[in-house]
């Protein structure tokens, strides 16, 4: 029966209908063709030898004047009854005196038969003796069809086959109905344990209903302890607890609503709970369901970042602080021996040769280099510190501004400026300054050995439809084998005797737009100029 | 009715005789001849005669007491001879013995139940029915044209038949049974009186 118990409750419900329709039904039908059966030979017996009988009064005058013709006369009426094959009258003597036989059917004994009645071959045969008063002046044998069994079974087995099909028409839906009352509740409560998150039901006394297993587990109780308590009792604010189903009860639903549960040995659970009224079929409330969700690892987890976040966020400030007045008070010495430097190349011009002047001016291009790196680290951290101040930005006009700076800077440079009309951003005004005058910096730099150098802003949809503004020129270039080096703080691909320069300002560039949350990239080749793209989602 | 059902210990017997058992079988193979005809109809008529008394009610006046036998007699000429005889032996009409009385003339108040009009010339047929007029006798004539009995054999076929006159039994108070009408060629149908 394993096979069984793996079915559908639907299916086994109609199984069941039609195995009890058909059982029942299979029962009637015995009984039915039995007691029929039954009947039907009683009736006949009936029949028949009350047919006899008439027939044994109607042959006294017949038998005791020896009259055949009379006899025949009486016997005769008989073939209006279809089913009697055989009628005849016997003598006292027993011998044959008059006979009716049906066309077909085998004729009378020759003698009489003793009086009584059998059932043979599908026939029934009465014999009964002709009484006059207490003479008997002869008897009378009849013999009559009766349907076979067989005929009987075939006519039953098709009513039977009607009414089986007729009350399973009628049964199949109520068990189609039968099955939405049995396995709903089954498939019902198996969701209810299926879920891992407790689940409760409470009536509006507060009361708790239902219980599925995780709501056992939680609160260490069994569902018979739980059943029927008041639902705050199992929270460390009883009070809270009341508030929130009383607020489902009031508006309909309460959801990631924070509560602790007691565990029967005391351990505590941080829960959120979710929690709507349910309604009867009648779309009446009939009480809550809530569902928690334990959410004590995600507490601790957050707790662990917001700490982390704090000691990271110290530390960051610390750095910050270190290095700028790491940077704030490298600057002293480095001005003491420019200062200094400076001094003795003046004051001392007349002792110092040549080459020791040279080595002077080296120490001087030094400071000041070192003096610049320290500046340069001072903006970058500066960029990082500073708090954003989002507006729209006319970009082509920043740029316009930072191009006439640049040429002030060198009159004599010609270079063939493009810039895109209305370029507008959204942004630190500030900020995005600053990386304008990094990269057309840069675009300013390396086009400084180009005959005939030009630099473009622009901006262009990319392949996936989002805004890129770019800077491109004709300049120097770079291997893109170096790519990924272009960002990093002090990396050059250049010596300072060839491009000046620190290493920081694509580091500024890139920490600003991923400020703004974009992103920059480079695409370059030696010799070829060099494009930065760059986005900044509106 | 009472006196119908009287004797019912005495077991009915149904015995016929040699001579009968040989008109059955050959009346059964329907091969009948004259000549048997002749040896054995007055046999049969026998038969008849006492059998007769099977089929009729006698008013109870009729009998003396309910052990009285029923008297069979034959008037005038006796054409049975033995075999009457032979054929009543042993046998009841509604547990009643059966004697025979052989007479040479009859009146009314003969003590006769059924009587065969042999007729002599003392008293011919006609003389004696007219002389039981109205009395409880069952009158059989034998092939009577006028003044028949209530009943009257007839041969007809070759075989013995009678006819019945109902409205005569009426007129001498007896009932013959619808069965015995039944086997009669013919019969003479009682004139219904309204009952005052």
């Amino acid at each position: 029966m394993h096979w069984l118990a793996e079915l559908r409750i639907r299916t086994k419900l109609v199984l069941i209908t039609i195995f009890t329709c058909t059982i029942a039904l299979l029962l009637a039908g015995v009984i039915i063709i039995t007691y029929d059966n039954y009947m039907y030979r009683a009736q006949k017996e009936g029949e028949v030898s009350a047919q006899a009988g008439i027939l044994a009064a109607g042959m006294i005058a017949a038998l005791e004047f020896e009259d055949h013709k009379s006899a025949q006369e009486n016997l005769n009426p008989l073939a209006a009854n279809r089913e009697m094959s055989i009628a005849a009258a016997y003598t006292s003597n027993g011998l044959l005196f008059a006979s009716y036989a049906r066309p077909g059917s085998k004729p009378p004994p020759s003698f009489a038969e003793p009086p009584g009645q059998r059932f043979e071959d599908n026939e029934l045969i009465v014999s009964r003796p002709v009484q006059h008063g207490e003479r008997q002046v002869g008897s009378v044998y009849l013999r009559a069809r009766i349907e076979p069994l067989a005929i009987r079974f075939t006519r039953y087995g098709g009513i039977i086959l009607l009414a089986m099909i007729v009350s399973l028409l009628i049964t199949l839906p109520i068990a189609m109905r039968l099955h939405y009352a049995i396995a709903n509740p089954v498939y019902a409560r198996s969701l209810l344990e299926a879920s891992l998150d407790p689940l409760v039901a409470i009536n509006p006394e507060g009361k708790i209903t239902d219980v599925n297993e995780a709501t056992i587990k939680i609160t260490g109780l069994s569902r018979a302890e739980l059943i029927g308590t008041d639902f705050s009792s199992y929270f460390t604010e009883p009070g809270k607890a009341r508030a929130s189903y009383q607020q489902v009860f009031a508006q309909g639903f309460v959801t990631d609503y924070p509560l602790t549960i007691r565990h029967l040995d005391g351990k505590l659970t941080d829960v959120l709970y979710n929690a709507s009224v349910y309604r009867d079929e009648h779309g009446d409330v009939r009480g809550v369901f809530a569902a928690a969700r334990d959410v004590t690892a995600q507490k601790r987890a957050e707790q662990e970042i917001r700490q982390r976040t704090t000691e990271l966020q110290a530390a960051n400030r610390e750095l910050e602080s270190f290095s700028y007045s790491v940077s704030h008070d490298l600057r002293a010495p480095l001005r003491s021996i420019d200062g200094f430097s400076q001094v003795v190349i003046e004051e001392y011009a007349d002792r110092l040769d040549d080459k020791g002047r040279d080595y002077l001016n080296r120490v001087r291009a030094a400071t000041q280099r070192m003096s610049q790196l320290i500046d340069d680290m001072l903006a970058l951290s500066r960029v990082t510190r500073t708090e954003m101040q989002h507006e729209n930005v006319d970009f082509s006009g920043l740029a316009a501004e930072v191009f006439s700076e640049l040429q002030k800077s060198e009159p004599e440079r010609k270079v063939d400026w493009r810039i895109g009309r209305n370029l507008v951003a959204w942004g630190d005004a500030r900020l995005l300054r600053i990386v304008l005058v990094n990269l057309l910096g840069n675009a300013w730099k390396y086009t400084g050995r180009e005959p005939h150098p030009r630099i473009e802003f622009g901006a262009q949809r990319n392949g996936s439809g989002i805004l890129e503004f770019f800077v491109r020129d004709n300049g120097t270039g770079f291997d893109m084998a170096y790519a990924d080096k272009l960002f990093g703080v002090f990396q050059r691909l250049h010596t300072a005797a060839e491009f000046p320069g620190t290493g920081v300002g694509l580091a500024i560039v890139q920490r600003i737009i991923h400020r703004h949350g974009g992103q920059v990239r480079g695409e370059g080749k030696s010799g070829q100029g060099a494009t930065f793209y760059f986005t900044l989602p509106a | 009715m009472g006196f119908l059902n009287i004797n019912l210990g005495r077991a009915a017997t149904f015995v016929y005789t040699d001579l009968a058992r040989l008109v059955c079988l050959t009346l059964a193979s329907g091969m009948l001849t004259t000549a048997h005809a002749e040896v054995d109809e007055y046999a049969v008529k026998a038969a008849f005669l006492y059998k007769f008394g099977l089929f009729v009610e006698w008013p109870i006046t009729a009998f003396s007491s309910p052990d009285s036998p029923v008297n069979l007699c034959i008037v005038g000429e006796d054409p049975f001879g033995a075999s009457l005889d032979a054929a009543v032996a042993g046998e009841l009409i509604n547990g009643r013995n059966i004697v025979i009385h052989r007479l040479k003339t009859v009146e009314r108040n003969s003590p006769c139940h059924i009587l065969y009009v042999g007729g002599s010339e003392e008293q011919s047929p006609a003389e004696i029915i007219e002389a039981v007029r109205g009395s409880n006798i069952l009158t059989v004539t034998d092939g009577a044209i006028s003044s028949s009995g209530v009943i009257n054999f007839v041969i007809a076929d070759n075989r013995v038949h009678f006819a019945i006159d109902d409205e005569a039994a009426a007129q001498h108070g007896l009932i013959i049974s619808s069965k015995l009408m039944g086997l009669a060629l013919n019969v003479q149908r009682r004139v219904v009186k309204e009952e005052q």
